[in-house]
């Protein structure tokens, strides 16, 4: 299992590697807002994204212009967690899909889409939604946390809910709680269980064969 | 039947006779002692592995399954929630469980009749103790690899589920012969009445375990269910003694059966004078057929009376929790815990203090039915409904319990049998599978009977339906018993009558 997970973490790190880089090439950033944001955050920009000072996180991403018709899955590409600012907007054809947009970017403060697409989760999810002009869109400000306002998300027993991005949560297994639908606490005290059951066996045995077995007679 | 062959002095002649060998007869020995424990333990830890499942059941589902409900947002992360390893939703997944209970109960029947005659023929220690190791094999296969693995599949799981049967099947045709072997026909009542609690303690213990590891995953239950066994197996192995003669010891009974015992039987059947007849002719220590255990007087009704009634008792022990907590939405711990109370009715109403068998299980079922009736209609109080439950755990698990252990012990070493005794473990098979079977048609009826009326109310009518034809079944071998228990008062008011007529 735990091999499984480190091999599949080792692919997700060469394909992220690989797709960042087809994803932020042949366009230079356009959006004025993208542009802006990375140079006040000292971020360094190439092409469509701006990476945090020199590392592989990206900071903000500009994804206008790009004909698309869903969200492109960033999740594969690499780590979404510092990933403050999406620019989507002239992107006529693209339709919202509740299920998997924008899974798992936590920090997404500015979101900005094309007219037709509603922010995600409305005003349950961000403080402020406001018309742009140029071009033509909704910038949603600022995550709130999904999480703070319903209480009925995470119903199964001892879980909890933890927010994943906009409109988007997890339910965690508590702590102390593991394994497949959180069933599971504390480890078994295996060499316990065993060493006491073992012993007392073997007492017993010994001493039931010397008051009792021991007297039976052989044909 | 009769009996009062060993129970009172019938004739002069036989006080005469019975007289110098009282005293042996209540001399137990640390050989009685250990047998009884011994054996309890080993029939409590299989019974103990069969609760556990039926309280673990909930939790299976659960891991078996992903979240049933899908709601705007499915619950993240899938690997967490979603992962469909044998079912869409635990609903489909108790429906498997039933059917796998189904399956136990008919393979567990069906072994039962061939470990009956294995029994006979073979090593009791041995024959028990392998099928305990075996059990714990399957047990583990079943619950703890099959998790460790993931391997999650139907045919795995019917396989082990039906080896199980066959391998937990061995238990109680040992156990009851053993003590039968051990315990001669005075002390059965108290000493088979406590024994037979073993069941019922077995399914306390049963869900003790599953309580206290159950949290640690639902595979550790089994582990350690299945190590108990192991353990208990190895025990046995070098400790259970067969019988008395193994070491030595004269067997209680033997010496008894030489006296004339034809006079007894003449007013008894001419059935039984015949197989009396035949009997003594051979001398050998041969086992009797499997179709000779059935014409023994008695077996083949009580069989089929055992069969009515388990059914109800193990209607109870497989869906009394699933009952409440469906009636009542208790949770599953307060309904385990209260059907607990239904096993402790058992334990209690298995003494029987009189040693009168089955004229005490008459008048109890006649009083079951009446409580059957009251607990269909009870309200949501769970004092109530524990008082209750207990009363039917008296009046129906306690004559169950009185079947199984005492009443088959006595049909196994009637006097009939005086030449070959080796019937014990087959009748007792015959007895307990043929209930065992009734049990099994039970777990298919009742979910049918409940989709069909949608109430519960009718499952509670068929067992009171059940409860009836099991009085049914009994009554000529009531009715042959009080007869004897009458002329056992009269003689013995005749005879003290006559001693003090001499004394004069």
């Amino acid at each position: 299992m735990i091999k499984l997970i480190l091999i599949s973490s080792f692919f997700v790190f060469i394909n992220g590697d690989f797709e960042t880089e087809s994803l932020c090439v042949d366009h230079n950033a356009t959006s004025k807002s993208i542009i802006n944001y990375c140079i006040s955050q000292n971020g360094s920009l190439k092409f469509r994204c701006c990476f945090l000072s020199n590392s592989s996180n990206i900071l903000a991403i500009d994804l206008t212009e790009m004909k698309l018709n869903k969200v492109p899955d960033l999740k594969e590409f690499t780590d979404l967690t510092n990933l403050t600012m999406v620019d989507l907007r002239l992107n006529p054809q693209l339709e919202s899909s509740t299920q998997d947009d924008f899974f798992g970017m936590l920090s997404l403060d500015y979101l900005y889409l094309p007219e037709q697409y509603p922010c995600p989760g409305e005003k349950h999810v961000w403080q402020s939604i406001n018309q742009t002009i140029d071009p033509k869109g909704i910038l949603c400000m600022y995550q709130k946390d999904v999480c703070i306002n319903s209480t009925n998300f995470c119903v199964e027993p001892n879980s909890y809910c933890a927010t994943n991005g906009p409109n988007h949560f997890l339910c965690l297994c508590k702590t102390g709680y593991y394994g497949y639908k959180c069933l599971r606490h504390g480890q078994f005290p295996m060499g316990k269980f065993f060493g006491i059951s073992i012993t007392t066996t073997i007492i017993l045995s010994i001493f039931f064969f010397w008051t009792q077995r021991r007297h039976v007679k052989k044909d | 039947m009769s009996t009062n062959i060993n129970g009172s002095p019938e004739t002069a002649n036989n006080v005469d006779v019975r007289l110098p060998q009282r005293p042996s007869k209540h001399r137990y020995t640390l050989y009685h002692l250990s047998t009884f424990i011994l054996t309890f333990v080993s029939y409590a830890m299989l019974h103990a592995a069969r609760k556990v499942f039926s309280n673990v059941k909930s939790t299976i589902a659960e891991e078996w399954s992903a979240v049933a409900n899908e709601t705007l947002n499915p619950i993240k992360p899938d690997e967490i929630w979603n992962q469909t390893r044998l079912f869409h939703s635990p609903e489909n997944a108790t429906i498997f469980l039933g059917v796998l209970d189904a399956v136990f109960m008919f393979s567990y029947s069906f072994g039962l009749f061939v470990s009956g005659i294995i029994g006979d023929r073979f090593d009791l220690r041995i024959v028990l103790c392998l099928g305990m190791v075996i059990t714990a094999v399957v047990i583990f296969l079943f619950g703890v690899v099959s998790e460790w693995l993931h391997i999650y599949s139907v045919a795995w799981y019917v396989c082990f589920w039906i080896l199980n049967g066959l391998a937990q099947s061995t238990g109680w045709p040992c156990v009851v012969a053993i003590m039968g072997n051990w315990f001669g026909k005075e002390g059965r009542g108290l000493i088979f009445g406590v024994w037979s609690a073993c069941a019922s303690v077995g399914n306390i213990f049963g869900a003790a375990l599953a309580a206290a590891f159950l949290s640690y995953g639902y595979e550790y239950p089994f582990l350690v269910c299945a190590a108990l066994l192991i353990c208990c197996a190895t025990i046995c192995f070098f400790a259970i003694i067969p019988s008395p003669e193994d070491v030595g010891a004269k067997e209680v009974e033997t010496s008894v059966e030489e006296t004339p015992t034809t006079t007894v039987n003449d007013q008894e059947t001419s059935e039984e004078t015949e197989l009396v007849v035949k009997t003594q002719e051979s001398t050998t220590n041969k086992p009797i057929t499997f179709f000779r255990a059935w014409l023994l007087p008695g077996v083949a009704m009580y069989s089929l009376c055992y069969a009515c009634l388990k059914l109800v008792n193990y209607s109870f022990f497989f869906w009394l929790p699933f009952y409440l907590h469906a009636k009542f939405s208790w949770q599953e711990s307060d309904a385990d815990l209260l059907s607990t109370l239904y096993d402790v009715g058992g334990i209690i109403g298995g003494i029987d203090l009189a040693g009168l068998r089955s004229i005490v299980v008459v008048p109890a079922l006649l009083i079951a039915i009446p409580i059957l009736f009251i607990f269909s209609n009870l309200a949501n109080n769970k004092a109530i409904n524990g008082v209750v439950m207990t009363m039917t755990g008296v009046f129906i698990g306690g004559p169950a319990n009185m079947i199984s252990a005492a009443i088959t012990a006595d049909l196994g070493r009637q006097e009939v049998l005086a030449a070959s005794d080796q019937a014990l473990s087959t009748v007792t098979g015959i007895v307990d599978g043929t209930g065992s079977f009734g049990a099994a048609i039970g777990q298919v009826l009742i979910p049918v009977i409940e989709k069909r009326w949608h109430d519960w109310r009718f499952v509670f009518y068929f067992f009171v339906l059940m409860t009836f034809i099991t009085c049914c079944c009994i009554l000529p071998l009531f009715v042959r018993e009080c007869k004897i228990v009458i002329n056992k008062i009269k003689s013995r008011y005749s005879a003290n009558r006559q001693r003090a007529y001499d004394t004069l």
